[in-house]
């Protein structure tokens, strides 16, 4: 293979391009669906796959094809070329590429179970118990879909730097969601965990444990109230402190949303957040679902300080867009660069070979903090804790709206009744700046990012407490 | 490349051969793509890319124990390796009961303009060309504006299917699409992004419209009101009414939600379900539509069916596994489906999916509903929509873009405007339809403008 690939960057190099890339990937895949105790999927994919991205004359090229042979890659890479070239007439910018280190390895996934060995008998017992489990945990629960996911990719990994990697991915992923129908009251609820650990992270899940929490879950629902919409000091859990971190934070400090124009762009070396406030993109988080070696580019991944004591110390980079800001920074206000870096941070991430690698966070989360748990909840006369999220969305200008799915009142610095149907929204660094403590506690869990191609991302945090969050719902 | 008719008989082969290795019933679905993408990025075209991708996905049945194995390497020892992986599946699966049989074989509809010989024949600088227009026609509109995403897509699909009960088909469609994000940035103001995008099965999208109209908007935005928080009439353009609906009335309509009981409307057909202003039909026949084909991912005929007429629910959507539970036939809606199909077909499984979702249109005219509004909103697009709830129908998004409209002007963008409801409802108290419907990815939508709805204003 390297052989190949050597050959084929040659040929690249010989024929106008200034810089090539190959990626070759084979994928091995599981996938489980239960639904209303019956098995109604089981599903083994096994594809694989390479796209070439070559630089010429500033532009970037790419093809992609799923015949992996060297007639059909020397084509794939003359089409990239030629495609570059034609963008190279219209692009209003050249590319550039930051320097790296060019590395050479090979990755195996650090694992204790390869869910590949596992018989699928064994997965779809694991997805029926739950699913069944599920529906007999109390008779108002009266629909519930499992879902079981595996997912083994090894991609061989090329570039006219010199970089030669081989890495192994393994990706594990289960999830539940379930109805419950008490007279005019629904509830609906989902639970999941996924990890880089191997089927370890099944055994570890047992079925009764799981079903505990999403039954729960769905009962709390049914008894709860609606909320009052408003203004209200809030504590916020880590599952939903990460979604909100990733959603409305993490993506506006990706360097190429920022370049876009982003509110970020008008922060950089800036407050963003209230000092006991540090924002961590972190490649380097074992088992985590965002976690690997090397980004798509070949960039070795890193633990990545974005936000430091409330201040804009980073944004997540790949090679071009490091280079972009580098350049931006020394020639507009070069005194940044003491405080901000414009290093390359290996985000550069492709959903798989069908897809050029673009600006992506890996496991994104605020780092804990000083007081216990209990400690935050003090002094809150009225106020919301939100514990589990359902999804989230932000736009450029900084708003951002999420989803809640558990959430509970505080009355007196207590935890008090259930609500449902909360939403939490409002401008991003208004909020951050509106954190005033944070708990020395800490959990990160497994979710699946959208930016046109989708991404394996940890989202997470610890407890977190803000003066005053924008809360809807109640219909 | 051999042609989807050749792969007729690799396909017929596949299927003999599972029978022979002891499947009860066996399907064998081939797709192939093929085609240029070009985003836009940060106000510049980006990454040009080539796409050629084909592979098939077999579907086998063994004592009512259904296995899935899809492959993409074609050649007939890795597809018989795959035929003997989907048996292991189906051996490790447990037995369906409510499993009937697969699709049997039936004539299939001639359905027009749906493949154009110039996107098979386009390259890259076609892609090129539309994505470039796109980007200079904003900067030409104004120059506080930013193309801050997209991209374009023009491409070519084929698919083919065989299964054991004499289902033969290919059908091959062609593509070409146009879509935007732009923000406007004045002084401190940065607007939210504003979407604009043009679709077709043909080479007739029109970068200029898209690249104008979205900046037109997003400059407007610049304007900044407030309101007070409280209840007032609002119009849904197309693109917010989709994101809405594809999270709850489009799911609410499919068979699979109706038979978990999960969907407000089981057991409702024949009942007023909402405003008799509304019809909605599904039509996998449309000329031209995006979501049109002869037949479906699992080789059942397309057709149009009226799901809701004037209020009434007639019908929901069935791909053959929950037509056969309710003893019917499937209405052709067994779509192998992804977002915005960035996976390949012969990837998935079918699951039940509109074909062309359309809100049939109303009696007034889009500038009417403007000019005739004393004081609401029109909300442009919604954010966070993915997080509704399907089930009871409560919605709780941001509206941005969202301008306030009084007395028939437009006062300017609402900054970070949330708006709750519950959508089920809200459909039951619709006061205006335009005429005018816009093509939203595979959904035909007009104007629509619902009263009382609830505004949450910081």
């Amino acid at each position: 293979m390297r052989d190949l690939l050597q050959e084929l960057i040659d040929f690249g190099l010989r024929n106008n391009a200034d810089y090539v890339e190959i990626r070759v990937q084979e994928k091995v895949s599981t996938r489980i669906i239960a639904r209303d105790g019956i098995l109604e999927r089981v599903v083994f994919t096994n594809i694989r796959g390479a796209s070439v991205r070559v630089l010429s004359n500033g532009a970037w090229g790419f093809a992609t094809t799923n015949t992996i042979n060297k007639d059909i890659l020397i084509d794939a890479i003359k089409n990239a070329i030629s495609m570059a070239r034609g963008a190279s007439l219209i692009t209003r910018r050249k590319v550039k590429l930051a320097e790296v280190e060019p590395k050479e390895d090979k990755v195996r996934a650090e694992i204790t179970l390869d869910p590949t060995n596992v018989p699928s008998e064994e997965k779809v017992e694991y997805v029926m118990e739950v699913n069944k489990l599920l529906l007999n945990f109390d008779p108002r629960i009266k629909s519930a879909q499992s879902y079981y996911s595996d997912e083994k990719i090894i991609q061989t990994y090329a570039n006219s730097d010199g970089a030669f990697i081989e890495e192994e991915k393994i990706y594990v992923y289960f999830g539940s969601d379930a109805t419950a129908i008490e007279g005019n009251i629904r509830a609906s609820a989902r639970e999941s965990f996924g990890s880089t650990k191997g089927y370890a992270i099944i055994n570890e899940n047992l079925p009764e444990n799981f079903v505990k929490i999403l039954g729960e879950r769905l009962q709390k629902q049914l008894k709860a109230k609606t909320p009052k919409g408003g203004a209200f000091p809030a504590i916020i859990g880590p599952r939903v402190i990460g979604l909100f971190t990733h959603e409305a934070f993490g993506h506006l400090s990706e360097a190429d949303l920022a370049f876009t124009g982003a509110v970020t762009i008008q922060k950089i070396g800036q407050k963003v957040a209230s000092d006991i406030v540090t924002i961590i993109d972190d490649g380097t988080l074992p088992n985590g679902f965002g976690t690997f070696k090397y980004d798509d580019e070949g960039v070795p991944t890193q633990k990545t300080i974005v936000v430091k004591n409330g201040i804009l110390v980073s944004f997540l980079y790949n090679r071009e867009m490091a280079a972009a800001f580098e350049a931006i920074i020394k020639q507009r206000m070069p005194t940044l660069l003491e405080v901000f870096n414009v290093k390359p941070t290996g985000n550069a991430r492709a959903e798989n070979y069908r897809f050029p690698p673009i600006i992506r966070m890996r496991n994104t989360y605020i780092a804990p903090g000083e007081h216990n748990i209990d400690e935050l909840f003090e002094d809150i006369k009225f106020g919301y804790y939100l514990v589990a999220p359902l999804g989230g969305q932000a736009n450029l200008d900084g708003t951002f709206q999420g989803g809640i799915q558990e959430a509970y009142e505080i009355v007196n610095g207590e935890v008090g009744e259930p609500v449902r149907n909360v939403s939490f929204s409002g401008n991003t660094l208004e909020t951050l700046m509106k954190i005033e403590a944070i708990g020395k506690d800490f959990d990160i869990r497994a979710g699946t990012c959208g930016k046109g191609q989708s991404a394996y991302v940890g989202i997470g945090g610890p407890h977190v407490r803000v003066k005053e969050l924008i809360l809807g719902g109640g219909g | 490349m051999r042609m989807g008719h050749e792969y007729l008989d690799l396909l017929k082969w596949a299927v003999n051969e599972a029978l022979k290795l002891g499947a009860d019933e066996a399907e064998v679905f081939f797709s192939h793509m093929r085609g240029y993408i070009v985003n836009i990025e940060a106000g510049d075209v980006k990454n040009p890319t080539f796409l050629d991708e084909s592979g098939v996905g077999i579907r086998v049945i063994k004592d009512k124990k259904l296995g899935y194995a899809s492959i993409n390497v074609l050649e007939r020892d890795s597809i018989l390796a795959a035929i003997k992986r989907a048996l292991a599946m189906a051996r490790a699966s447990k037995e369906n009961p409510k499993w009937v049989s697969l699709p049997e074989a039936e004539k299939y509809p001639t359905i027009s303009g749906v493949y154009d010989k110039r996107i098979e024949k386009a390259t890259a600088s076609t892609a090129l060309d539309v994505a470039k227009r796109m980007v200079t026609s904003v900067f030409d509109t104004d120059k506080r504006a930013i193309p801050a995403w997209g991209g374009t897509i023009i491409g070519v699909e084929e698919s083919v299917i065989v299964n054991s009960h004499g289902v033969e088909g290919v059908k091959k469609g062609t593509f070409c699409g146009a879509n935007l994000g732009v923000i406007a940035r004045d002084g401190t103001v940065t607007t939210p992004i504003h979407t604009e995008f043009s679709m077709s099965r043909g080479l007739y999208i029109n970068p200029e419209d898209v690249g104008k109209n979205a900046t037109k908007n997003a400059i407007q935005s610049l304007q900044v009101t407030k309101i007070e928080t409280g209840n007032y009439p609002v119009i849904f353009s197309p693109n917010a009414s989709f994101m809405l609906f594809l999270f709850t009335l489009i799911r609410a309509l499919e068979a699979d939600f109706v038979q978990m009981k999960r969907s407000p409307y089981a057991g409702k057909i024949g009942e007023t379900v909402m405003d008799e202003k509304l019809t909605i039909i599904d039509d996998g026949t449309l000329p031209g539509g995006i979501g049109s084909d002869p037949f479906d991912d699992e080789g059942v005929p397309s057709q149009r069916k009226v799901l809701v007429d004037k209020g009434v629910l007639r019908e929901f959507l069935y791909d053959n596994y929950t037509a056969r539970i309710d003893n019917r036939k499937s209405t052709g809606n067994g779509i192998r489906y992804s977002w915005m199909a960035t996976q390949p077909k012969y990837e998935l499984t079918p699951t039940i999916s509109p074909t062309n979702f359309i809100i049939e249109g109303g009696d007034s005219s889009f500038d009417e509903m403007i000019s005739e509004m004393k004081n609401g909103v029109y909300v442009l697009e919604v954010q966070g929509a993915h997080s509704s709830n399907p089930e009871t129908g409560e919605v709780s998004v941001v509206a941005t873009p969202a301008w306030r409209i009084e007395n028939g002007e437009i006062k300017g963008l609402i900054p970070g405007l949330m708006l709750s409801m519950n959508i089920y409802d809200a459909l039951k108290r619709i006061d205006l339809v335009s005429h005018e419907q816009k093509v939203v990815y595979n959904t035909i939508l007009p104007w629509i403008q619902i009263s009382e709805i609830r505004l949450v204003s910081k």
